[in-house]
């Protein structure tokens, strides 16, 4: 208003100014018209007395849950048109209704309501707090605007998948599931592995004295131990990679998050079949490590971690510029692998830029890790993000000839680990770990 | 409703042209030019042809053709208000034409029809605008038509208290007002245009004191 003021003044300041100056009665005459504009923006009050009343029906939902959003709008005073506008988050889409309004101040009291749903795509805490509205002049062309804060904050966890295991089939699996697996370190069980000699240290109640006997008969002096299995839990290791890499896709749909909904649907998975799992990200300005644990409690470490983790965009720019890669990672853990040969899960989005890291670290966990068949417990799950941006036709084949580019690339690496590819545009990660499973004969 | 305010503001901007151009016509300077050395129709076709390229180029630069035409429109009636000025030398001539309540009176008239068709553009465009955040045409026809009543109200107030400014003051006041009257005037004239300076500068305080709070 202020603007307008010194403008309409200066205006008619002006004119009067030129008209004296000149002795024109009529630049005098004229002058009055600004003043006369004057007048009405003071006595013609632009509406006021502006009150918001938000409601949200949760402030916790999962990603692509429906959140209806309810406001009670009150203007007191004024007279004139009034636009209101409910700032959402950016990473919320908009499904049913509007979050715009212009609604007409009369003479009475104005009270109206406008309701909304919005849809999540991403996880994360939000605030979403601020309501913004726009008052105008009836006459005079200026505005005033303001805006109404609610304490509102959504959290917004990641979609858990529909993951169960197929009974009635016999069949066999190219994901190695660590069902009952042992380990070599931990608490001895009752169930017998091997007779092994004797080396200093080994509590005497573990020799086996009818061994040791028989073969001090055949010349062998050295005296024999029972070797029992020791109890463990499998221990499950997800690297999640957080790179720049990973922030291809849309403000709605984007890599990341898809990556950050397979990490919650394994490890809710893996830690219902009592396997130990552990968490790291790379890649990121913040790297992530949750140590391994299991039940209940980890899901929700993990979880409280996943939800942090934010979209890193790079505007078309897919430079692989880590800050920690995963070897660096895989090196700096490698104290928690011997022993307790983990099953290690890599989720990336391949490319030409991370070849090499992923190569040389498959290579290292090769070390780490047990063989399932002919391949080590090594999964990498390769998030195909092209065809998230295509829009048309010929975008679309772009992206097919990138990712055939890309498995040509990759070819000798998928040969020595457990590949999968998940092209989110196409299927879920449900139908895409499923087709892993093939039926025994 | 849009396209009958587009269409409204259109025409205006058209009557106020051709009133302005009228205007012009009845300054000394271009009566000579008409009926002297250079032709009625050159006349006319140059004036056209230089009020055609200024809108070409406001077009082009601020692709804006209804400010340039209002702004076209006070430039050609300045051209008829500025030599009833009593300072400028051979200001007595232009009486001979035009009278200077008659002037008055066709330049209040033009300013209206400007403010009118700039004014009921601003609301297409918040017409346009609303339209497409919300689409609920019903609501927005009846924002916009109260808003125009409103404006109409200002125009019409604006129109009644010039008329009787143009009849006080030049009317009265040139057929034999009394020393008293003129005294008179001038100390109101005085005391509104201290008011309105005291209002302003109150205002910007006012505000900027509201502002730092």
């Amino acid at each position: 208003m202020q603007k307008y003021i010194s403008a309409t003044g200066s205006l008619f300041l002006l004119i009067l100014i030129i008209g004296f100056l000149f002795a024109n009665n009529i630049l005098v005459m004229i002058s009055i018209i600004p003043l006369i504009a004057l007048a009405f923006s003071y006595f013609l009050k632009v509406p006021g007395e502006v009150k918001i009343k938000k409601t949200i029906f949760k402030n916790r939902a999962t990603v692509g849950e429906l959140l209806e959003v309810n406001l009670k709008i009150l203007i007191g005073s004024g007279y004139g048109p009034v636009e209101i506008c409910d700032v959402i988050p950016e990473n919320f889409e908009l499904v049913e209704g509007n979050n715009y309004s212009v609604i007409w101040k009369g003479n009475k009291v104005e009270e109206t309501e406008i309701s909304y749903k919005i849809k999540c795509t991403t996880s994360g805490n939000y605030k979403f707090n601020i309501t913004k509205w726009k008052c105008g002049h009836p006459v005079c062309n200026f505005w005033e605007s303001g805006q109404v804060e609610n304490n509102f904050f959504l959290e917004i966890t990641p979609r858990l998948l529909e993951l169960k295991k197929i009974r009635g089939i016999s069949t066999v699996s190219k994901i190695p599931m660590p069902q009952g697996a042992l380990a070599s370190m931990g608490m001895t069980t009752q169930d017998f592995k091997e007779i092994r000699l004797y080396y200093p240290g080994d509590p005497f109640k573990l020799i086996n004295w009818k061994v040791t006997s028989r073969n001090l008969l055949r010349g062998n002096v050295w005296p024999v131990v029972n070797q029992f299995e020791k109890e463990g839990k499998k221990t499950v290791w997800i690297f999640l990679d957080t790179s720049k890499v990973m922030g291809y896709g849309s403000n709605v749909k984007n890599v990341i998050e898809y990556s950050v909904e397979s990490v919650n649907g394994l490890a809710d998975y893996y830690l219902k079949q009592q396997c130990s799992l552990a968490f790291a990200t790379y890649g990121g300005s913040r790297d992530v490590l949750v140590t391994p644990g299991s039940g209940k409690h980890q899901y929700y470490r993990v979880l409280k971690e996943l939800i942090k983790i934010k979209d890193q965009r790079s505007n078309n720019d897919n430079s692989y510029n880590s800050n920690k890669t995963l070897y660096d990672e895989v090196y700096s853990l490698r104290g928690h692998f011997p022993g307790v040969r983990p099953l290690f899960v890599i989720i990336t989005r391949f490319c030409n830029n991370n070849f090499y890291d992923i190569q040389k670290s498959v290579n290292a966990m090769s070390g780490y890790t047990t063989r399932n068949g002919l391949l080590p417990s090594i999964v990498v799950l390769n998030i195909v993000g092209y065809e998230l941006m295509t829009e048309n036709k010929s975008e679309k084949l772009a992206s097919e000839l990138l990712q055939a580019m890309n498995k040509i690339i990759s070819n000798e690496l998928r040969k020595k680990c457990i590949w999968i590819d998940w092209n989110p545009a196409k299927e879920s990660l449900t139908a895409v770990l499923l087709k892993q499973v093939v039926e025994a004969r | 409703m849009k396209i009958k305010i587009q269409t409204v503001a259109v025409l205006s901007t058209i009557v106020a042209y051709i009133v302005s151009c009228f205007l012009l016509f009845t300054t000394p300077f271009y009566q000579s030019l008409l009926y002297g050395e250079g032709g009625f129709i050159r006349t006319l076709f140059i004036t056209h042809l230089l009020t055609g390229l200024f809108l070409l180029a406001a077009y082009y630069l601020k692709r804006s053709v209804l400010k340039a035409t209002c702004a076209l429109c006070i430039i050609i009636c300045s051209f008829a208000v500025l030599p009833h000025s009593k300072l400028l030398i051979g200001s007595d001539e232009i009486e001979k034409y035009l009278s200077v309540e008659l002037t008055a009176f066709v330049f209040l008239s033009v300013i209206i029809l400007v403010m009118f068709a700039i004014r009921l553009n601003k609301y297409a465009r918040d017409w346009n605008k609303w339209f497409d955040e919300t689409g609920d045409k019903g609501y927005i026809d009846f924002i916009i038509k109260n808003r125009i009543k409103l404006y109409s109200a200002f125009t019409a107030l604006t129109t009644i208290i010039c008329l009787i400014l143009i009849a006080v003051g030049f009317a009265v006041l040139y057929r034999g007002a009394s020393v008293l009257f003129i005294i008179l005037i001038a100390v109101i004239g005085l005391m509104l245009l201290a008011g309105c300076v005291l209002f302003v500068l109150r205002n910007i305080r006012y505000l900027n004191s509201d502002r730092k709070e």
